[in-house]
């Protein structure tokens, strides 16, 4: 089973790249489970044709102890096994306790075990901003840490935190850093100010994924690139991204 | 950082809770998990005392602390009100709530519509601090709460006397027993050990504040500020302190104490020591080794050093000011335990290691079989009960 952790800044494309890789992955027979561990919960939203599924959270809170493991996890396009942490309103609780309350749930009730996915996808909240939201890379959750991003500045700066963060839990025999996966935005130079930044931070760039139009135009339809567009230069592009993820 | 052998030092929480935990009527709210209540309340039995406030706790579980759902403090407020239709609901963060930055404030102007009692928020995480931190916050809270516009001046409060400390009520008592042989003045509000909401209120009707610790200063400078009473802050320890003490009474109050009366309880204790002194001339009493609250071992120190001639030797414990550096170590202790003319007068963990004719107990904790009933130290009474034990050894 390969566990693989997918951090970035809010807002880099880290669930559209999550989802699209899910998709590609399921589509060729791989068992595939993709993990939001983000309080907005949307990391599923276009495999699930825009319907948002009850967080983990959300059914601890309304079953307790009573929770069953089909309430949390949900079957989406081409069959990946789609669940949402969740969390609290903004600026209220703990996030980062929601996402260790939601991982403890998942173990309790053996979703590993039961679903035994060939690869597991943690999609990540922007920043390892706390103890919970480290908890993907922790405790034998995920092997590899991988981090969207693109040339902006705050986005490699983002990207910088999560490799300390790695870094930081070396010693502890953690994860590992996987690799920068470039999202381009279509600033000047990307590729090159994204490869200096990974050489800084002892790490490469794993893929780039070009800007292209066909990602709105397939989020507009709540899918994924390449569950509407499984013919487009894009759809080609996540699946190579997703073996290569695989195969790593 | 260094490793300490002693119990942990007690956080802003615990000195916070130990304070109001005193005070009869006082309704008390704790947002926060079952566990750190119920250890509130254990701890209490640790000094020999029960709460004499109602206390409760809202519990707490993952959606209060994930979500934020401060629901069932709410409900809680609600039914403590309906209960018991207290004047005042002090409502309490926990460490859990202070971890995940529970707006307690907010909360309870959010929910003061609700109930007919004020809510009194209070910070109290356990993440300031030592316990003095939180025993100055909760007796700055009570003086807040003394009503204005009360004219008569017939007696007198004493501010710092709180469970945290060994035999407190004993101690406040040789004080209340000095004060009104000397002064004729009754005591009104003891804070925390004896008191009730509606003494709280009334604090302001005192002619005088003595004030015991230096955690209660800023509740006295509140008092002072609000009524104009002025305070004395300081510890009758020993004849000589107890004089000076009693002076300085004098001289706030703006007249002279009854010493016709006093002084005869002071001839009795100046004989004892001089039979005392003749003893350590003749080497059957040597040295002291002294713990326990920092102004404990102050006043302590100077009465065995400063009047019967002693040298002290300071020993620290888990109720030592955090800086204070330790005399003698905890192995030295014991070596000094060996030696003939040792007496100690130290916390209840060191007290175990020493027989009980060369000890004398001064903070906590309470041990079975180790603890023994014994009069406060401070005052005239206390001097005496001290030089007595040391005749003895």
């Amino acid at each position: 089973m390969k566990k693989i952790a997918i951090y970035g800044k809010g807002g880099i494309g880290k669930s559209t790249t999550v989802a699209n890789v899910s998709a590609a992955l399921s589509r060729e027979g791989i068992r595939v489970m993709q993990i939001g561990c983000d309080p907005k919960s949307d990391s599923t939203v276009n495999l699930t044709g825009g319907q948002r599924i009850p967080t983990v959270l959300d059914v601890i809170r309304e079953k307790g102890e009573k929770t069953k493991l089909e309430d949390i996890t949900f079957e989406g396009s081409f069959q990946v096994i789609c669940v949402e942490a969740g969390g609290p309103m903004p600026g209220t609780g703990c996030a980062g306790r929601g996402i260790i309350a939601a991982f403890e749930k998942l173990e309790e009730l053996r979703a590993y075990e039961i679903y035994r996915p060939d690869i597991i996808l943690y999609d990540v909240l922007g920043d390892v901003v706390c103890g919970g939201f480290a908890m993907p890379i922790r405790n034998g959750y995920a092997d590899r840490v991988c981090v969207v991003t693109s040339g902006e500045m705050m986005s490699l700066y983002a990207a910088g935190n999560i490799a300390s963060a790695v870094r930081s839990y070396g010693a502890r025999g953690y994860a590992e850093m996987g690799g920068l996966i470039l999202n381009k935005k279509g600033i000047e130079g990307e590729e090159e100010i994204v490869r200096k930044a990974a050489d800084e931070m002892e790490t490469t760039v794993l893929f780039t994924v070009e800007r292209d139009q066909t990602v709105q135009k397939a989020e507009a339809v709540h899918k994924t690139v390449v569950e509407a567009f499984p013919e487009s230069r894009q759809a080609e592009a996540y699946r190579s991204l997703a073996f290569k993820l695989l195969e790593e | 950082m260094k490793l300490y052998k002693n119990y942990p030092v007690p956080s802003d929480r615990m000195g916070l809770l130990w304070t109001l935990s005193g005070i009869k009527d006082l309704v008390l709210v704790e947002f926060g998990p079952e566990g750190t209540t119920r250890y509130l309340l254990e701890s209490l039995k640790y000094f020999g005392e029960e709460a004499n406030a109602k206390i409760f706790t809202t519990m707490m579980d993952e959606d209060v602390v994930i979500m934020g759902n401060a629901e069932r403090l709410r409900k809680t407020l609600v039914e403590v009100d309906e209960m018991y239709s207290p004047e005042y609901i002090f409502v309490v963060e926990s460490s859990v709530g202070a971890v995940i930055g529970m707006d307690i404030e907010g909360l309870c102007r959010e929910f003061q519509q609700s109930v007919k009692a004020k809510l009194l928020s209070v910070k109290g995480g356990g993440l300031s601090g030592i316990w003095t931190t939180g025993v100055e916050e909760a007796l700055s809270m009570l003086a807040e709460i003394a009503e204005e516009k009360i004219s008569e001046k017939e007696n007198y409060n004493i501010l710092g006397c709180c469970a945290d400390e060994l035999n407190h009520k004993a101690e406040a008592d040789a004080i209340t027993a000095m004060m009104e042989k000397a002064f004729a003045l009754k005591v009104n509000c003891i804070l925390s050990a004896s008191a009730s909401i509606e003494d709280c209120k009334k604090m302001g009707k005192s002619a005088l504040n003595v004030v015991l610790r230096k955690e209660a200063l800023p509740a006295a400078q509140t008092l002072e500020k609000k009524f104009g009473t002025p305070y004395v802050y300081g510890r009758p320890y020993g004849l000589d302190g107890t004089q000076s003490w009693l002076e300085e009474m004098e001289e706030k109050l703006g007249r002279e104490g009854n010493w016709k009366a006093v002084n005869v309880e002071m001839e009795a204790l100046r004989s004892l020591i001089l039979q005392l002194k003749q003893k350590i001339e003749h080497g059957a009493v040597r040295k002291l080794v002294i713990s326990g609250h920092s102004e404990t071992v102050k006043g302590l120190t100077a009465f065995a050093s400063l009047e019967l001639g002693l040298p002290v030797l300071y020993l620290k414990s888990a109720w030592s000011a955090p800086k204070e550096e330790a005399a003698v170590t905890e192995e030295e202790y014991r070596h000094l335990l060996e030696e003939s003319g040792t007496f100690v007068l130290v916390d209840g963990l060191h007290s175990r290691l020493a027989d009980e004719k060369r000890r004398i107990q001064t903070a906590h904790p309470i041990l079975e079989g180790i603890t023994v009933p014994q009069p406060g130290l401070m005052g005239i009474k206390g001097a005496a009960y001290i030089v007595r034990k040391l005749i003895d050894l």
